[in-house]
């Protein structure tokens, strides 16, 4: 298997104070990996550096290399950056209700997607979407078509964001805190279907999260990250029952605490 | 920015407080061989047809132009307050029918009611205040009204009411103090507008009679005489224009301290 | 689904029209209660008139009638809109002097708001787009005058320095395109400036918002997610201030019209004030309140069709199938 993405020794400075401090981490094709952290550890702006979808100006400073099959994601111009978004990789967000844009229909935003990276018609494009839809879970594909983001569900948005996510079949999806704003049984749903995309669709799956819950049935591979650095990394396996980091430790304690209360 | 609003309005509440006490002439100091004169170290403004001193007027119109602004404003306060107040403290009916009433007096552009009123009440300093005050306390009544019921479903409030404390406690010392930062920046805006009503009304020779004059009546003087003697109209409405900007510049700021707030 | 959106916007509509209606009528009765309220009436002005002749003329014009004969006929005559003939001119129906001043008026305020829109937009825009660099603070600071400066006072203005000193404008009166720039602008001036800080603020707004980020994740350019995503949500508040946006035009015609003599029903009306010919302001009253509402009402409708969000829709929640 070879390495999907590589990242090096990435670092993000905003307005002179450091949120990731000179990371590495790395996945291969296939592979499903986590990225598991507190509120403010800074999984979620890796996920936005990885694109390189941070703000473009003076505050912010970005080093390191993003290496995805051999190019670096931070050294691209924006046109290449273009075609490389949705096509190679793509991302769905926390928020599904902020992310879509209310005045538009969802299936001319999906239809947006496909057809800015391919250049089908647009009866072609529409198709494809239908189809989308209904992989997705749709079972009226025509009429989820024409609605507008508001009449929806959180969890059907979040569908919507899936959908748009996978348009262009990229080799690589991140998934921000897909499930945060989702109550417990839709995220069973949403990560049944992420698992979906995975094995029908062959995809490699970034999960960011900070509910280790999640990641137990899913990823190959955890990082833990805590103030913008990776204090501990392994296989889930190993995370889970043989890591003896303290802050490891702690987040699974959590984790137990929280799931006897439920039970 | 502050700052420079803050000095133009000084500037101008000087000359309308200060300067007339220490003029030998009156607004009404009718000298007709220095009639039309321009600007001069003797007459800083120039003169009008009838001699009199431009500066000197306009020191006494700012006095005018500014206590009618102030004054509405104030009414303008305190009817806001008190609809807006009742309004979002009760909610439900009682607020749908006090604010569908404001929005019907709202559908009007507000300055035809106040021309329509000036002619019922005769011209005059109180016709002008009473008439601007007629649309001007609804934008007032509406942040009132958006603030209180906001404030109201403050968890603060929940717990003084948990504590036994009357509604009219709660108004006075939760809701209003927590308010007052939109009130006063509200105010601050309704100011110029109240301002711009009055020099409106004066310049359509509705507003105060001669020989008082406030900046809009001395603007409508002026008109006739643009071409020959454009100072006339130019000073007046020079001062109009800039107290309004100060006070926008210095709404605006305190709006924008607000929304940090 | 078009045959459901359909009856949503009628009623609207049918809601809209409603409140209007009795809007118009509070202020339509509003109107004659006021002028009922001024001592004295039309013919107070002219030279001492014997006793008979005044009392003549008052019975011919209906002012000796009973409160609520004149009320009644009043009503009917606004259902008509027949006002009668003018107290003052005597001669002219109310109707005519309409007819004959409203469409200069209605050119005029036509331009002005092509002006103020057009400006406001695009200025708005631009300085959105360069925010926070020394373009956007000078936008800012002409936001900020155009705000401040009453239209007389720019009218005044514009027709000293650019008619009378350097002659590059007529004067007054509007005889031909070029007598109508003027006032067109100073007409615009405050709706723009209040145009462009709205659009400006908008479009800050809409950048913030994440549906950019995923339309930037999506790979498309920056101009499309500027004329597709940007620019269409941040002109949706823009559309409902321009219902206001006439109320302001109208009034302000009547200052306009008076500095360039503009010979439009904005100066009918300042006239018919002056002298108390109640025919005439009752009549142009109603006549505003009627275009007022109009315009308001017409925007709103245009705002209930662009906005999907204000559309129930309730019935539309679709159902969902849990598998998995």
């Amino acid at each position: 298997m070879s390495t999907l993405l590589s990242v090096k020794n990435l670092s993000v400075r905003i307005r002179s104070r450091d949120i990731i401090k000179n990371i590495s981490f790395a996945m291969d094709t296939g592979e499903c990996i986590a990225l598991v952290g507190e509120s403010g550890s800074g999984k979620s702006m890796t996920a936005h550096a990885l694109l390189h979808l941070l703000p473009d100006d003076t505050s912010v400073s970005v080093e390191g290399t993003v290496l995805f099959s051999g190019a670096n994601i931070l050294e691209m111009t924006k046109s290449e950056l273009r075609s490389f978004r949705g096509k190679e990789i793509a991302i769905i967000f926390q928020q599904a209700q902020s992310a879509l844009n209310p005045l538009m229909r969802v299936g001319t935003q999906i239809l947006e997607s496909v057809l800015t990276q391919n250049n089908f018609s647009k009866q072609k494009g529409k198709e494809i979407v239908l189809e989308l839809l209904e992989f997705v879970g749709f079972p009226q594909p025509v009429e989820t078509y024409n609605s507008y983001p508001h009449v929806l569900s959180g969890g059907m948005r979040q569908r919507i964001m899936i959908a748009i996510a996978l348009a262009c079949n990229p080799k690589l999806l991140i998934a921000d805190e897909p499930t945060t704003a989702l109550d417990v049984t839709t995220q069973a749903e949403i990560m049944k279907l992420i698992q979906k995309i995975r094995t029908e669709k062959n995809m490699s799956v970034l999960l960011i999260t900070h509910d280790l819950a999640l990641v137990s049935g899913f990823a190959e591979k955890i990082y833990v990250m805590k103030d913008g650095e990776i204090v501990d990394r392994g296989t889930t396996d190993y995370i889970f029952y043989e890591s003896d980091n303290s802050y490891t430790r702690m987040l699974l304690a959590q984790k137990e605490r929280w799931s006897c209360n439920v039970r | 920015m502050k700052k420079f609003a803050l000095c133009i309005l000084l500037a101008v509440l000087f000359q309308a407080l200060v300067i007339p006490f220490f003029s030998e002439a009156n607004y009404d100091t009718i000298d007709l061989q220095n009639a039309n004169l321009p600007p001069s170290f003797s007459h800083l403004f120039g003169t009008d047809d009838l001699g009199r001193d431009i500066f000197i007027r306009c020191s006494y119109g700012a006095r005018i132009s500014l206590t009618v602004g102030i004054a509405a404003a104030l009414v303008d306060l305190v009817v806001g307050l008190i609809w807006g107040g009742i309004a979002g403290l009760y909610g439900g009916k009682v607020d749908e029918i006090m604010m569908r009433g404001a929005d019907i007096c709202y559908s009007l552009p507000y300055l035809l009611p106040v021309i329509l009123l000036t002619v019922v009440l005769g011209p005059g300093l109180f016709t002008v205040v009473i008439a601007l005050t007629i649309t001007g306390w609804i934008n007032m009544a509406r942040v009132v009204r958006a603030q209180v019921m906001q404030l109201n479903r403050q968890e603060y409030v929940l717990a003084a009411a948990a504590l036994g404390a009357s509604q009219t406690r709660i108004l006075c010392k939760h809701i209003l103090p927590n308010a007052l930062p939109s009130i006063i920046s509200t105010l601050t805006l309704t100011i110029p507008a109240a301002i711009f009503a009055e020099a409106f009304l004066g310049f359509l020779g509705l507003g105060i009679q001669a020989p008082a004059a406030s900046w809009g009546t001395m603007a409508n003087e002026g008109l006739p005489a643009l071409e020959y003697y454009p100072w006339r109209i130019f000073f007046p409405i020079g001062l109009i224009t800039l107290t309004i900007l100060a006070f926008n510049i210095l709404g605006n700021c305190l709006a924008d301290e607000v929304e940090i707030l | 689904m078009l045959i459901k959106n359909s009856v949503e916007i009628l009623f609207f509509l049918c809601r809209k029209i409603f409140s209007a209606a009795v809007a118009l009528f509070v202020i339509v009765s509003l109107t004659f209660f006021l002028m009922k309220a001024i001592p004295g009436d039309p013919f107070q002005d002219e030279k001492a008139l014997p006793k008979e002749i005044h009392e003549q003329l008052r019975k011919h014009y209906g002012l000796e009638d009973s409160f609520s004969k004149q009320y009644i006929r009043y009503l009917s005559s606004v259902v008509k809109f027949d006002f009668g003939p003018s107290l003052k001119y005597k001669g002219r129906s109310v109707t005519s002097i309409i007819r004959e001043g409203f469409p200069v008026s209605f050119l005029l305020g036509v331009e002005a708001i092509l002006i103020a829109v057009g400006m406001g937009i695009s200025v708005g825009t631009f300085a959105a787009m360069n925010r926070n660099c020394r373009l956007d603070h000078g936008v800012m600071i002409l936001i900020a005058i155009g705000i401040s400066v009453p239209n007389f006072a720019l009218a005044t203005f514009l027709q000293y320095f650019f008619a009378v000193k350097w002659q590059l404008f007529p004067v007054a009166r509007f005889e031909s395109f070029f007598h109508t720039i003027l006032p067109a602008i100073s007409l615009a001036a405050l709706p723009a400036a209040f145009i462009a800080r709205l659009m400006r603020g908008q479009m800050i707004e809409v950048l913030r918002q994440d549906y950019i980020k995923t339309a930037k994740s999506k790979g498309l350019r920056d101009s499309e997610i500027i004329i597709k995503h940007v620019f269409r949500n941040a002109l949706l508040p823009v559309t409902a201030y321009l219902g206001q946006l006439t109320g302001s035009i109208l009034t302000g015609s009547f200052v306009v019209e008076k500095i360039f003599a503009i010979p439009g029903s904005g100066q009918w009306f300042v006239r018919s004030v002056m002298h108390r010919d109640y025919s005439v302001i009752m009549g142009l009253t109603v006549f505003y309140a009627l275009i007022f509402m109009g315009s308001i009402l017409f925007f709103d409708l245009v705002n209930f069709l662009l906005d999907p969000r204000l559309r129930e829709n309730s019935a539309a929640k679709l159902s969902f199938r849990r598998s998995y």
